[in-house]
């Protein structure tokens, strides 16, 4: 575990490096959220609801879905990419270390200055729409609604190394992740709310796990399931965890095994 | 017991074949043809321990291929391979303790931050205790002097600090076998002679088995009494550095300093001349000749200075790779 600590600290050390990045990414992302926003208040126009969403609850809704989008997405994908590309992997597998531990961890590492900032500035936006934004302070809530986003985390996570795996296979997958990216985005009510959609889509993001990183989450914060659908939803987290985690690592043994390392 | 053996070693690679153009490009959607590269074609050795081998061969040989197979980076396509008694494949952690792989075309050390912080991360990961890394990190630091250049970005460092840096990185967990690929590529000459002398001094100061990859002669002739010779895949040549000489040049060089403007028709007479603009010639003569040829030049010409020499041994392997038998 120590080894792990220790890659994570120079990893935040090499990324203080070009901390002025962060700033103008939330800048970006501030800019992006509001115009979204703005987008949605027009939809609504005179209506009350959509769906069972009031304009608040949608409101709310993105905001909390951008902000968690942020928290659990991670680079790992690029990162695992450039690494068989470049054959930068060869420096992990020589070591006694594992590379995807090595990543999961290097990748919480960059977290909480990110972190910090998206809060900033989804609390920027929240700002902006002080009359629409919902604020929920009950504890159960907001403990069984932190717990749901850390399975998200790892769910999220998981996903991220069978994608970044297929790099063993394919050579680039830059346009491969870019689909996954938006399929991810859609189906996990990255865009709206996912009774927005038509019934099939409904059934469809039901099955996949995508919907459990990002809509579940923002179910339990505005009170849309019952005490009963929250639990049932919390272990069905755990159990796509248990499936992608063995999915993962099949695709890791396999993929390595391919593995080549550049040049003769 | 030998610490590396390798049996009957295969790797072969699947390449698609592409025909040029876009029409070929189209087709290789299609249906693409795949062909077997080998990289590494039926090889066998044993090395022991303490003993620092060279592996030479042109670009494509298959050095580096040989390497990942034994550090654990490649799977093989067929054949045994014992390194420690452990099989590299399985990556143990007991295994990957013990041994290092150095490339002198990628690196290790952290690009946006001083070298010292790799050290440390490498220390956690091969979980060093403190004492005996500062005693190894004072005692490489010390070696190779870059006493000066541990707190600096790496990417502020000449190639040449880098590669000592790399060095450092890669000896910190004392590793009994240690895998060099081009450790000298791309450095000066004043350079390359410190990571010569560096390497030497290593080996005998540790005992740690090393086996180095190099297209530069002079690297191996310093550095190894063994080598392998390994040319599209194959193994042409494993021994001793001057049996090479003894076994496979034929010939000894005879180079002639004249006091006089000389015929040199007559001096073919002699010998092969391969070089002759006076006062100076180089001619080649058979092993057995030799004695004969050097009286009568001493005899016939105005000879001033003559030395006999041994082929130099860059030609012999340039002979080997350019199809000469060796056999």
């Amino acid at each position: 575990m120590r080894k792990y600590v220790a890659w994570a600290k120079a990893g935040i050390k090499s990324t203080l490096v070009y901390s002025s990045d962060f700033f103008l990414w939330g800048l970006n992302e501030f800019l992006d959220t509001l115009i979204f926003l703005f987008i949605w208040m027009i939809i609504y126009g005179e209506r009350n609801s959509i769906a069972g969403f009031s304009l608040p609850e949608t409101v709310t809704y993105l905001i909390g879905v951008g902000l968690i989008s942020n928290i659990i997405s991670s680079p790992i994908p690029e990162r695992i990419e450039k690494d068989i590309q470049e054959g930068k992997l060869s420096n992990f597998l020589v070591k006694p270390m594992s590379y995807p531990r090595t990543r999961f961890f290097g990748s919480l590492s960059g977290k909480p200055l990110n972190v910090l900032i998206r809060i900033i500035v989804y609390a920027l936006v929240a700002a902006v729409f002080r009359d629409k934004f919902i604020i929920n302070l009950d504890a159960t809530i907001l403990v069984l609604f932190l717990i749901s986003i850390i399975f998200s985390l790892i769910i999220n996570a998981l996903l991220d190394f069978c994608t970044g795996f297929i790099s063993f296979w394919t050579i680039t997958t830059s346009g491969f992740s870019g689909l996954a990216r938006t399929l991810k985005s859609i189906f996990s009510g990255g865009y709206a709310p996912i009774v927005f959609f038509p019934r099939w889509f409904q059934i469809t993001a039901g099955i996949l796990p995508f919907s459990y990183t990002r809509y579940f989450p923002m179910l339990i914060y505005l009170r849309k399931i019952s005490m009963m659908e929250t639990i049932r939803g919390l272990g069905i987290q755990i159990l796509w965890v248990a499936i992608l985690y063995l999915l993962s690592r099949f695709v890791w043994r396999r993929g390595v095994k391919r593995y080549e390392g550049v040049g003769i | 017991m030998p610490v590396i053996e390798v049996k009957s070693l295969k790797k072969f690679y699947q390449v698609h074949k592409k025909e040029p153009g876009l029409i070929g490009s189209l087709k290789s959607l299609v249906a693409r043809k795949y062909e077997d590269v080998k990289a590494v074609d039926n090889i066998s050795f044993e090395i022991e321990e303490g003993e620092l081998v060279g592996f030479i061969g042109p670009n494509g040989a298959g050095k580096t291929t040989t390497l990942k197979c034994l550090s654990g980076l490649l799977y093989p396509t067929a054949g045994v391979v014992s390194v420690l008694d452990f099989n590299p494949w399985d990556r143990k952690a007991a295994f990957l303790k013990q041994i290092s792989l150095v490339m002198g075309q990628k690196n290790q050390l952290w690009w946006d931050l001083p070298a010292m912080e790799t050290f440390i991360l490498n220390k956690e990961i091969y979980e060093v205790p403190e004492t005996q890394f500062e005693e190894t990190l004072g005692e490489l630091v010390k070696l190779l002097e870059v006493e000066d250049v541990l707190k600096i970005q790496v990417r502020k460092l000449s190639l040449g600090q880098r590669m000592k840096c790399e060095l450092i990185a890669a000896l910190l967990h004392s590793p009994k076998v240690l895998f060099l690929d081009e450790p000298t590529i791309g450095l000066d000459v004043v350079m390359q002679k410190k990571i010569r002398d560096f390497i030497k001094e290593y080996n005998r100061r540790k005992k740690s088995t090393i086996i180095l990859t190099s297209h530069y002669m002079g690297d191996v002739k310093e550095l190894c009494q063994r080598v392998i010779i390994i040319d599209k895949g194959k193994i042409v040549f494993d021994g001793q550095l001057s049996e090479i000489v003894e076994k496979y040049a034929d010939h000894k060089v005879l180079s002639v300093v004249f006091g006089k403007e000389i015929d040199p028709k007559k001096l073919s007479e002699i010998g092969e001349v391969k070089e002759y603009s006076f006062p100076k010639a180089v001619i080649s003569v058979r092993r057995e000749a030799v004695s004969v040829a050097a009286a009568e030049l001493l005899q016939h010409f105005p000879v001033a200075d003559l030395n006999v020499e041994e082929v130099p041994i860059e030609d012999i392997i340039r002979e080997v790779f350019s199809g000469k038998d060796l056999a």
